[in-house]
């Protein structure tokens, strides 16, 4: 028997809420760089989750981006969310691509900060769907 | 690449020369399977304006449905970085807007 979007759902958002406590538990000790993976890729397991919620199937980076647009046509994800994904992805790519640029403190403070108000509003959306989801911590 | 990708681009290119004015030295734009990618150096380029170029290209990809990523650059900061590989191959693969 496969696995229910639903299930995948679920299990997404899970993994984005448990690279957020580890985010949390590592906190100021982490540099920049590391804070802003971190931060970047639970926003797209986050965004997975939304998308597998709605039975729109994406799994790398591009595809999840190409995604969440079509989300935000059908309503499934806001403009706000799309915008604090997208953001992240950007100052991600330069980092991803070998630029010497560092990132700032500021920069990956601004990717945490977001990422919290963006997991908890599909968790939001995600409970309004199925109820309680469990082991949701951070 | 496609002559609708570039007409797309090129409106963001007057969203950049808008914001930025003649300050907007180059952009060169590639083309990598789903992604476009957007060197745009532009004189005395700020860390605010660096921002705002990031949130007009969240806009940009909704409006177009484009997967653009931009990388914005001081000149002088440009110069400094010309021959990291992943510029370099922006520059090699990439069309001047």
């Amino acid at each position: 028997m496969s696995y229910s979007n639903e299930a995948a759902a679920k299990f997404f958002l899970q993994r984005a809420f448990a690279i957020l406590a580890d985010i949390k538990r590592i906190g100021n000790s982490s540099n920049p760089e590391t804070l802003l993976i971190l931060s970047y890729h639970s926003a797209l397991y986050a965004s997975k989750a939304l998308l597998y919620s709605a039975d729109i199937l994406a799994d790398d980076e591009a595809a999840i981006l190409e995604k969440m647009v079509e989300g935000v046509e059908k309503g499934i994800a806001t403009t706000e969310m799309f915008g604090i994904l997208y953001e992240m992805s950007q100052v991600y790519a330069k980092l991803n691509f070998g630029d010497l640029t560092p990132i700032k403190s500021a920069e990956s403070d601004a990717a945490v900060q977001n990422l919290r108000s963006f997991v908890r509003s599909v968790r939001e959306m995600l409970e309004k769907k199925y109820g309680l989801i469990e082991g949701l911590q951070g | 690449m496609e002559e609708s990708l570039k007409e797309s681009l090129l409106l963001f290119k007057k969203e950049c020369v808008a914001r930025l004015g003649e300050r907007v030295k180059r952009i060169v734009v590639a083309v990598r399977e789903k992604k476009v990618f957007a060197l745009i150096v532009a004189e005395e380029l700020n860390e605010r304006e660096e921002y705002k170029l990031y949130r007009a290209t969240a806009d940009f990809a909704l409006k177009a449905k484009i997967l653009l990523f931009v990388f914005p650059y001081s000149s002088f900061d440009f110069r400094r970085r010309e021959s990291l590989a992943f510029i370099q191959r922006i520059l090699k693969e990439g069309e001047e807007l």
